[in-house]
């Protein structure tokens, strides 16, 4: 019954959106190549982008499909709904940029460019997981891939992330942190702390609030004085970016202004980003028919980040249906793939529980 | 030649910052009121003369924020030393000490390798100073598997301790004790380190094993000295570190009087005393001549009227009359 929860096309598409032009009018196709340009933005580029955001998809209806069966130790949150946040962001950092991650993590690890057999096999708690198996769903770090940080407490990121601003700050280099937490997280004293400290400090920390509305089954409206919670940045005299998250386009161009600014003036600011949680907080509550109707994640369904690039790819004629399906298997398939291996691979040595808990000291067994 | 001076355990702190922070300049300190010439404790006066306000860092009082910031600042290689004004005040930063920074190597399958963390703060009574400024809470934090709990009690332990924490790999809970800060003790001026995880004998004695560290050792100590005149010849440990414990030490002193007592200014019930004997129970309960005993404080807050805390907290008196009764009684109980 609940499986059912993870189908996540709409059921229903408005005509209007199943409507296919022959083919689109020159002046806007010149309209929206121009902005891309400015952006960095091209064809390649975002079909690339468009299969890896297949790739976060698949994996954490995977997951959840298989966090329902039993198979997953621990917890499982998914990201499913929230991917244009996290690869709006992180397509506009560079490389040597630093992210922090959430226990709503896995999407930002994917955008990244991590290994899903990976991430997988850190979930399942394998030897051969990003964190040996010891951290587990929540903790998808991987240094190589400059996420450095992701906790199971909501708000413990945000200063972690001002210390990293702090320390670029210190070593004098041209970087900038991307801090990612959810709507909850800004209910802890820590969220205002760190804007604080951010502001007085001049620190290059963008923090991304991925506004889902939802702490587990509170919605903000009843647990939030303000509807908006960048908007409690205000107080603390640093700007605030407020976007669709559920729009890739919109995410991506807004991170790469407000990147460039921090990098430039090496001063905090804020993107608030508008997006969905279409699966349950983890286990307990369903994806809706408990504490939000179907029909409301049916609606917001009809906003899907992927299917936007996915008919935006089709009708500027950059793809064809055909091509778009076969990207589609391909990244199903590699997800397949990647869950088999980290099914099949070993768990850690029980010497294992032993290490990594101090350098210098031995550890009362 | 060594050549040594007396100097207080605050100055030794402070001796130990400014030489660190001059070895390795990836070392920076922040806490409350750090740079003020007017801050009610001196371990940190003028150091941001020397290094400047980016390594002498004021913060606003957001515990839990700026522990949190040294813990990032650590990801990316520098050396932060985080000041908590007080024991009481660990309580703010207690999500980023418990759950992030202890954890954190461990969690990300050791990807991450040194985590040079210091946090200073200060611990026991100041005479009078009540409830949620009195506290001794070092048994929390040795509770906690990734952290290494320092107790220092002397000036030249202070400094050694410090330098050590500062060089070592691990994130550490320093343990200052406010009624220390006064105290004058012999340190060398040349550079040396007091390592983490071994205790130091005091004082040698044959009869009891005591067991101790800050204020109360030095409680204890006056007690030894007078017992010695009575003819009860008493050893005084100083741990030193809660996390990692010295076992040998405290066990060889204890396989050699066969009688133990513990004594802190944390509650008695669930301290370091429960801890020690707990595990002479279970190792050498064969070596004791009579039952170990714990002294701490009692289940109580602390009061402001002097006379109040007085009676509460353990002192030179109550040591010496637990040393007395037990060994009187001797070996009758077991």
């Amino acid at each position: 019954m609940r499986i059912k929860d993870i189908e996540f096309m709409p059921k229903y598409i408005p005509e209007e959106l199943k409507y296919v032009p022959e083919k689109i009018s020159k002046v806007w196709e010149n309209e929206i190549m121009e902005s891309f340009e400015n952006v960095g933005l091209n064809k390649d580029r975002l079909i690339k982008i468009y299969e890896r955001m297949l790739i976060a998809r698949y994996a954490d209806m995977k997951g959840y499909e298989m966090f329902f069966k039993g198979e997953i130790p621990g917890y499982f949150h998914s990201s499913v709904g929230q991917e244009a946040v996290a690869f709006g962001v992180i397509e506009a950092l560079e490389p040597e940029d630093y992210i922090t991650t959430t226990y709503r993590g896995h999407a930002h690890y994917i955008a990244r460019g991590g290994s899903v057999e990976k991430m997988f096999a850190e979930i399942l708690g394998k030897a051969t997981g990003c964190c040996k198996g010891k951290g587990g769903s929540m903790y998808i770090i991987d240094f190589s891939k400059n996420i450095l940080y992701s906790s199971g407490i909501v708000s413990a990121p945000i200063p972690v992330a001002t210390g990293i601003g702090l320390g670029i700050k210190i070593k004098k280099e041209k970087k900038v942190v991307a801090a990612f937490f959810g709507d909850g997280a800004t209910n802890e004293g820590e969220f205002h702390e760190c804007l604080n400290l951010a502001y007085i400090w001049k620190l290059p920390v963008i923090f991304i609030i991925e506004n889902n509305r939802w702490a587990i089954t509170s919605h903000v409206d009843r647990m939030m004085s303000s509807y908006n919670p960048s908007l409690r940045a205000i107080g603390h005299n640093i700007p605030v970016y407020v976007v669709n998250g559920m729009d890739f386009f919109e995410v991506y161009k807004v991170s790469k202004k407000v990147i460039k600014m921090v990098r430039e003036k090496q001063e905090p600011s804020i993107i608030e980003a508008l997006t969905h949680r279409y699966h349950g907080h983890t286990r307990i509550d369903p994806a809706y028919g408990i504490y939000r109707t179907m029909d409301v994640t049916e609606w917001y369904k009809m906003d899907d980040p992927l299917l936007k690039i996915r008919f935006f790819l089709i009708h500027i004629g950059w793809l064809e249906e055909k091509e778009i399906e076969k990207i589609e298997k391909k990244a199903k398939e590699e997800v397949e793939k990647a869950v088999e291996s980290a099914k099949n691979a070993p768990y850690p040595e029980l010497s294992e529980a032993y290490t990594d808990v101090y350098l210098d000291y031995p550890v009362e067994k | 030649m060594s050549r040594s001076r007396e100097i207080t355990y605050a100055e030794a702190i402070r001796e130990a910052l400014a030489e660190e922070m001059r070895r390795d300049p990836r070392i920076f300190i922040m806490g409350e009121d750090i740079s003020s010439d007017y801050y009610l404790f001196p371990a940190t006066w003028k150091l941001i003369d020397e290094f400047g306000p980016e390594r002498v860092r004021d913060t606003p009082i957001s515990e839990s924020a700026f522990t949190g910031a040294a813990l990032g600042a650590a990801l990316i290689g520098l050396k932060p030393v985080v000041e908590i004004m007080f024991t009481d005040i660990l309580t703010f930063a207690i999500d980023q000490i418990i759950n992030q920074i202890a954890k954190i190597r461990y969690v990300t399958g050791g990807q991450l390798k040194s985590l040079p963390i210091v946090i200073r703060t200060r611990n026991g009574t100041a005479k009078y100073a009540g409830a949620c400024h009195s506290q001794s809470l070092e048994t929390w934090f040795a509770h906690v598997p990734g952290l290494v709990v320092a107790l220092p009690s002397t000036p030249y332990d202070a400094k050694g301790m410090l330098k050590a924490a500062l060089r070592g790999n691990d994130p550490v809970i320093f343990f200052e004790h406010k009624m220390l800060y006064r105290y004058k003790g012999f340190v060398p001026e040349e550079d040396y380190i007091v390592p983490l995880g071994k205790a130091n004998i005091i004082k040698e004695g044959h009869d009891v094993t005591l067991v101790s560290s800050q204020l109360m050792l030095h409680e204890g100590l006056k007690a030894a000295i007078e017992l010695e005149e009575m003819g009860i010849s008493v050893e005084v440990i100083d741990i030193r570190t809660l996390y990692p414990l010295d076992k040998d030490t405290i066990f060889k002193s204890v396989k050699k009087t066969g009688r133990l007592v513990v004594v802190h200014e944390a509650p008695k019930l669930f301290g370091p005393g429960a801890e020690i004997i707990a595990t002479i129970a279970e190792e050498l309960i064969e070596f004791l001549k009579c039952p170990p005993k714990r002294i701490g404080m009692p289940h109580v807050p602390f009061p402001v009227s002097p006379p109040l805390e007085d009676a509460l907290l353990p002192n030179k008196e109550k040591i010496k009359n637990v040393i007395k009764e037990i060994m009187q009684s001797d070996s009758k109980n077991l």
